[in-house]
C-alpha cells in the first residue's frame, strides 16, 4: 500500500518523541522538515538537528513545504501556543493534521482550527493516551457492562522525576505561558480529561480547581503552577477528581498514573503502567526501566495506526477537532477556577 | 480503675464496649439508652451492670461518660455529664453545630474535666504512619493529599436507621466525612481555608442522607488535598482504603492492594486485617488522659476545626459552590 509523506511541521516539542515511531511506520515516510522563519536559535536548532537525523530538507518557508505534492500529512509538533495556527495552516493547505496536545490553547484558536479542518476536509488528531492497553482495556470492560453504569472517576496523573528527566527539551516549553499556553495543567490535563470522556462518553459540565507551586523554580519563576487538584462534573451527574502535575521525586513506575472507576455494579482499577514486569539489577536504569512493558510505545503507535486508518477509510480517528476544543476547554476552566475558587462551567 | 458509664447503646457503642475490655484500668458501669431492649441487653453484654432508660440516673456512676448516642443529643448529654463533672468522650461527630460545640466545650472548660471527640484517625495505623511520614520530614513539605474510603455498607437498622436523618446525623461531611476532615487537617497542621464538595445518592435515591462524597479542600500557600468516601460498593462489607501523600522532597502512597488479597469463590477481596482498629488504642488512649490529668490528642480547637470543615462541605453541597472559611 502506499506511504503516506509526512511533513514534521516544527520539532520544537515531543517531535523527536514521535518521529521515531513515525519514520518506523511502515505506511508513513518523512518527507521534510518545515517551520517559520525568524525563530530563536534554540529553537531553529531543534528543526535542523531533526532533519539531519532522518536526512531530509529543512524548509523554512511554511506555505513552501506545504505545497510540496509529496506532503499528505503534517505532524504538528512546535511549542504548544504555536500548535492550533501552523495546524491550521497544514489544514488548509490540503494536509492531513497530526498535532501534539493539548491541540490548541484557547478556544478561539481550537474553533478556528475546527473550521478549517472542515472546511478543507481533511483528518485530524491529536497525541492522546487512549491507545494505552490499560485505558483501552479498561474502556472493554465498560462497554460489556462489567461494571455497570460507571458514575465517578479518580485519577492520579502525577509525572515524576521533574524537569530533568529529560521528558522536557527546554523548561520554557511548559513554563513560558507565551509558549506553553500555562502551567502542568496546560501540559498534562488533556490525558486525564481524555480518560473522563472516552470511558464516560459524557461531556464535561463544569470545573473546580487548586493549583499551586511548590516543586520547581522556573515553574515559581514565571508563576505558573506545578501540581493541581481538580473536581468534574460530567453530563448525567458523573462526577470525578484529579491530582496532575509534575513532582520532583520518583514514583513508582515513571510517575502515578491511575484511574480508579466506581460503576454502578463494580470498581475498576487501573495503573497505566501495568501489566509490566519489574527489572531490578545493576544494570537497570533506576527508573524508566523498572517498567520493561511500556505502554507509551503502544499508544504512540496507536495514534498512527488510528490516523493513517482514518485517512484510508475516510473515517473519523478516535479523538477529532471536537474532542480537541472540549479538552482545551475543560483546561482553561480549570485555570479560571484555581484563580476565581469558583465552580466554572465549561464552554461547550 | 476508671468507672465508665455508656450513653446509647446502639451499633457503635457495642463496639466501645468491646473495646473496653482491652483496656486495662477501664471498666463499664453502666449502661442508659432511649430504648429501654438496647439498654438492657448492653448491660447483660457488659457482665450485668444497671441499666437505665433515663441517662440522668446512671451517670453519678462513673468518672467518664462514653457518649454514643445519635449525633444530635451529643450536646446534652455531655452538658449533663459536664455538670457532674465527668470526663467525656464524645463519638463523631461531636455535636451538629457549632454553637453546641462551644456550649459543651466552655462547660467541659468551665469544669474542668477532659474531654475528647471520637476522630478516629488519630488512632489508626494508616492514620498515625501518614502523620509520622509527615512530621518526620520523609517527604518535605506536604503540598497535596488524596485520601480515599470506599465500601459496601450494610445499612444497619435498614430504613429505620437513625444516620438517615440529617436531622440526627448531620449528614454525609458530619457522619463520615469528618473522620477524613479531621485527618487532613492534622496531617497538614494548618487550617482550611476553602472546600468544595459534592456528593451523590448510591445505593437508592430516595435516601435522605447521601452515601458518597468527594471534595477538594484549600490550604494557605496553595496547598490543596482531595477526599473521596464511597459507601456504595456494591458487595456489603468490602472496604477499599487509600491515601496518596505528595510533599516537596518525595511522596507517600498506600492502597489495601498493599495488603493481603483473598481468591475465593465470591471472587478477589482486599483484606482489611494488617492494620489493627483503632478503638481500643483511642478509648485507652481516654482512659489514660482521665487517669493522668493529661489533655486528650483532639484539643477544643481541633474539635472545633473539624466540625467547622464538615459543616462547610456540608454547606458547599448544598449550594453547588466553594465555601470559604
Amino acid at each position: 500500500m502506499k506511504r503516506y509523506g509526512v511533513l514534521l511541521l516544527s520539532c520544537v516539542r515531543h517531535q523527536r518523541d514521535y518521529a521515531p515511531y513515525i519514520a518506523a511506520h511502515p505506511r508513513l515516510q518523512i518527507v521534510a522538515v518545515a517551520d517559520e522563519p525568524g525563530l530563536p536559535d534554540w529553537m531553529r536548532q531543534a528543526n535542523v538537528d531533526m532533519a539531519a537525523r532522518y536526512g531530509v530538507p529543512y524548509v523554512e518557508d511554511v506555505d513552501a513545504a506545504l505545497a510540496r505534492a509529496d506532503v499528505a500529512i503534517a505532524s504538528v509538533c512546535p511549542e504548544p501556543t504555536r500548535h492550533a495556527r501552523l495546524a491550521r495552516l497544514a489544514a488548509l493547505a490540503g494536509k492531513h493534521v497530526l498535532v501534539d496536545k493539548p491541540m490548541a490553547t484557547t478556544l478561539a484558536d481550537a474553533d478556528a482550527l475546527a473550521a478549517a479542518v472542515q472546511q478543507a476536509g481533511v483528518k485530524l488528531t491529536y497525541v492522546h493516551r487512549l491507545f494505552s492497553p490499560s485505558t483501552q482495556q479498561a474502556r472493554r470492560m465498560i462497554l460489556e457492562g462489567r461494571l455497570g453504569l460507571p458514575w465517578a472517576m479518580h485519577i492520579d496523573f502525577l509525572s515524576g522525576g521533574g524537569l530533568g528527566s529529560g521528558a522536557v527539551e527546554d523548561f520554557r516549553l511548559v513554563v513560558d505561558r507565551t509558549l506553553s499556553g500555562g502551567g502542568e495543567m496546560m501540559n498534562f490535563l488533556v490525558y486525564p480529561v481524555g480518560y473522563l470522556r472516552f470511558l464516560t462518553g459524557l461531556e464535561i459540565v463544569d470545573v473546580y480547581a487548586a493549583a499551586g507551586t511548590f516543586f520547581f523554580e522556573p515553574h515559581r519563576r514565571w508563576g505558573v503552577e506545578d501540581l493541581a487538584s481538580v473536581a468534574f462534573t460530567l453530563e448525567r451527574g458523573v462526577v470525578a477528581t484529579v491530582t496532575v502535575g509534575r513532582v520532583p521525586a520518583e514514583l513508582p513506575a515513571v510517575g502515578e498514573f491511575t484511574l480508579r472507576i466506581h460503576g454502578s455494579h463494580g470498581t475498576l482499577f487501573v495503573d497505566e503502567y501495568r501489566p509490566r514486569l519489574e527489572l531490578y539489577g545493576e544494570r537497570a536504569h533506576p527508573l524508566r526501566d523498572r517498567v520493561a512493558l511500556d505502554p507509551g510505545a503502544g499508544r504512540t503507535q496507536g495514534v498512527l495506526d488510528d490516523f493513517v486508518a482514518a485517512i484510508d477509510e475516510d473515517r473519523q480517528p478516535l479523538v477529532g477537532p471536537r474532542d480537541g476544543r472540549a479538552v482545551t476547554a475543560a483546561i482553561l476552566a480549570a485555570y479560571e477556577s484555581a484563580a476565581s475558587n469558583r465552580v466554572v462551567s465549561v464552554n461547550s | 480503675m476508671i468507672k465508665v458509664v455508656l450513653v446509647g447503646a446502639g451499633y457503635i457503642a457495642e463496639h466501645h464496649l468491646q473495646a473496653y475490655r482491652q483496656v486495662p484500668g477501664a471498666q463499664v458501669v453502666a449502661v442508659a439508652d432511649v430504648d429501654a431492649g438496647r439498654a438492657a441487653r448492653l448491660a447483660a453484654m457488659a457482665g450485668g451492670v444497671p441499666w437505665a432508660a433515663d441517662y440522668r440516673e446512671v451517670l453519678a456512676r462513673g468518672d467518664a461518660v462514653d457518649i454514643c448516642t445519635p449525633s444530635a443529643r451529643h450536646a446534652e448529654v455531655g452538658l449533663a455529664a459536664a455538670a457532674l463533672g465527668k470526663a467525656l468522650h464524645v463519638e463523631k461527630p461531636f455535636a451538629l453545630s457549632l454553637a453546641d460545640a462551644e456550649r459543651l466545650l466552655d462547660a467541659c472548660a468551665r469544669a474542668g474535666v477532659p474531654v475528647m471527640a471520637g476522630q478516629t484517625e488519630r488512632f489508626s495505623q494508616l492514620g498515625r504512619m501518614l502523620k509520622e511520614v509527615v512530621d518526620g520530614g520523609d517527604i518535605g513539605r506536604l503540598v497535596l493529599a488524596r485520601i480515599t474510603r470506599s465500601q459496601g455498607q450494610i445499612w444497619p437498622g435498614g430504613w429505620q436507621g437513625w444516620q438517615f436523618d440529617p436531622a440526627e446525623s448531620g449528614g454525609i461531611f458530619l457522619h463520615l466525612g469528618i473522620h477524613t476532615l479531621d485527618l487532613l487537617l492534622w496531617l497538614f497542621d494548618a487550617p482550611a481555608r476553602s472546600i468544595y464538595a459534592q456528593t451523590q445518592k448510591r445505593a437508592s435515591s430516595a435516601m435522605d442522607m447521601c452515601d458518597y462524597y468527594q471534595c477538594v479542600v484549600k490550604f494557605q500557600d496553595e496547598r490543596s488535598a482531595i477526599a473521596e468516601l464511597s459507601y456504595a460498593l456494591p458487595r456489603p462489607g468490602d472496604k477499599y482504603r487509600a491515601a496518596l501523600l505528595v510533599g516537596t522532597a518525595g511522596s507517600a502512597s498506600y492502597n489495601l492492594a498493599h495488603d493481603a488479597f483473598l481468591l475465593d469463590a465470591g471472587g478477589l477481596q482486599f483484606v482489611d486485617e494488617g492494620l489493627d482498629p483503632p478503638l481500643a488504642r483511642q478509648l485507652a488512649h481516654f482512659v489514660e488522659c482521665v487517669e493522668t490529668g493529661t489533655p486528650p490528642v483532639t484539643t477544643p480547637a481541633q474539635i472545633r476545626a473539624a466540625l467547622r470543615l464538615a459543616l462547610a462541605a456540608e454547606e458547599s453541597a448544598g449550594a453547588g459552590r466553594a465555601v470559604e472559611l
